[in-house]
């Protein structure tokens, strides 16, 4: 009977005989440096598709805060049961409330325009 | 005619200055021990290119990151070693051990192991491809620990360095390691050795 651990060391003693294989194919370096070369093409092509997208976000900042001032300025201003707002010069903004006068009026338009019998109360 | 050959640093901070062809001779110089260190891990030469090659890319990409005080070729075998962990965590493979496996050179090593055999060459064949076996059935660190430690001769120390475990680890893990050998070992030919 032959010992496991006798018989693992004598393939591993086998094994550390075969010198190490460090042949290299032929111009393999040319075939590293002409990935070296293009790599910094590529990260420069990276960089370039984020500064436009860094960009256009930047660009796209001011009409953003634009629309968002004028859609909270139209929610704001009073209507006068029409629909059409009739923003007021002198009357100062108001806060956001559920309770607003004008959402009551907002309910009564959309109910008008389903059932033109409701009177929306 | 030495003063003209540039050192390894003297290249590193030519690279480093925006001049990626003084990276070549790095390559040639290293390239045979690459080369000879991802033909422990991966058997067929198309990987084994692969790996040399993310090697150099990723020292030349990390650079800026050697800081010169160990040799540029510890940092490069650290590079080696570690993309090496990373192939064999890839290419991790679950086999089911049977004898029926072996080859009849493997299984002709089994039988005659012990004795004097004048086929030095063909013994050492099949002694590599059963431990190739052997190391495939354990995990990816711990088949690297074996490689440099059993099959490289690399002291636990150097292995500690190159892998990041502690000393003790690498010793606990080598350990266990060839624990999983042995019942690898046994579970190819039970009748012979069992």
């Amino acid at each position: 009977m032959k010992k496991i651990e006798d018989i693992l060391e004598r393939l591993l003693a086998e094994t550390r005989g075969i010198p190490a294989n460090d042949r290299v194919p032929y111009a393999f370096e040319k075939r590293i440096m002409a990935h070296i070369k293009e790599a910094p093409a590529a990260v420069a092509n990276i960089a370039d598709v984020w500064s436009a997208w860094a960009q256009s976000l930047w660009k796209a900042v001011v009409p953003c805060l634009a629309v968002l001032v004028l859609v909270a300025v139209w929610m704001k201003a009073p209507t006068d049961g029409t629909g059409a707002t009739t923003p007021q010069g002198n009357a100062a903004p108001a806060i956001a409330n559920f309770e607003a006068p004008g959402e009551e009026d907002l309910e009564s338009i959309v109910m008008l325009a389903i059932d033109p019998d409701s009177t929306g109360e | 005619m030495d003063a003209t050959i540039p050192t390894d640093k003297e290249l590193i901070a030519e690279v480093l200055e925006g001049n990626p062809e003084s990276f070549e001779p790095l390559v040639v110089k290293y390239q045979p021990r690459v080369f000879a260190i991802a033909r422990r891990y991966a058997r067929r030469e198309d990987e084994v290119e692969d790996i040399v090659q993310t090697v150099f890319m990723k020292a030349y990409s990390k650079l800026s990151s050697y800081r010169g005080d160990a040799p540029f070729e510890h940092w490069l075998m650290r590079t080696a070693t570690f993309t090496c962990y990373d192939f064999l965590r890839k290419h991790q493979r679950n086999r089911e051990w049977n004898a029926t496996d072996l080859s009849n050179e493997e299984n002709e090593w089994l039988e005659n192991v012990g004795e004097d055999n004048s086929e030095k060459e063909a013994n050492q064949s099949a002694a590599k491809a059963l431990v190739d076996r052997l190391l495939e059935g354990l995990k990816p660190d711990d088949r690297m620990i074996i490689t440099m430690l059993d099959i490289e001769r690399k002291s636990v120390k150097e292995i500690a360095e190159l892998t990041d475990f502690t000393e003790s680890n690498v010793k606990v893990r080598a350990h266990r390691a060839r624990d999983k050998m042995k019942k690898i070992l046994a579970t190819l030919a039970p009748e012979k050795y069992l």
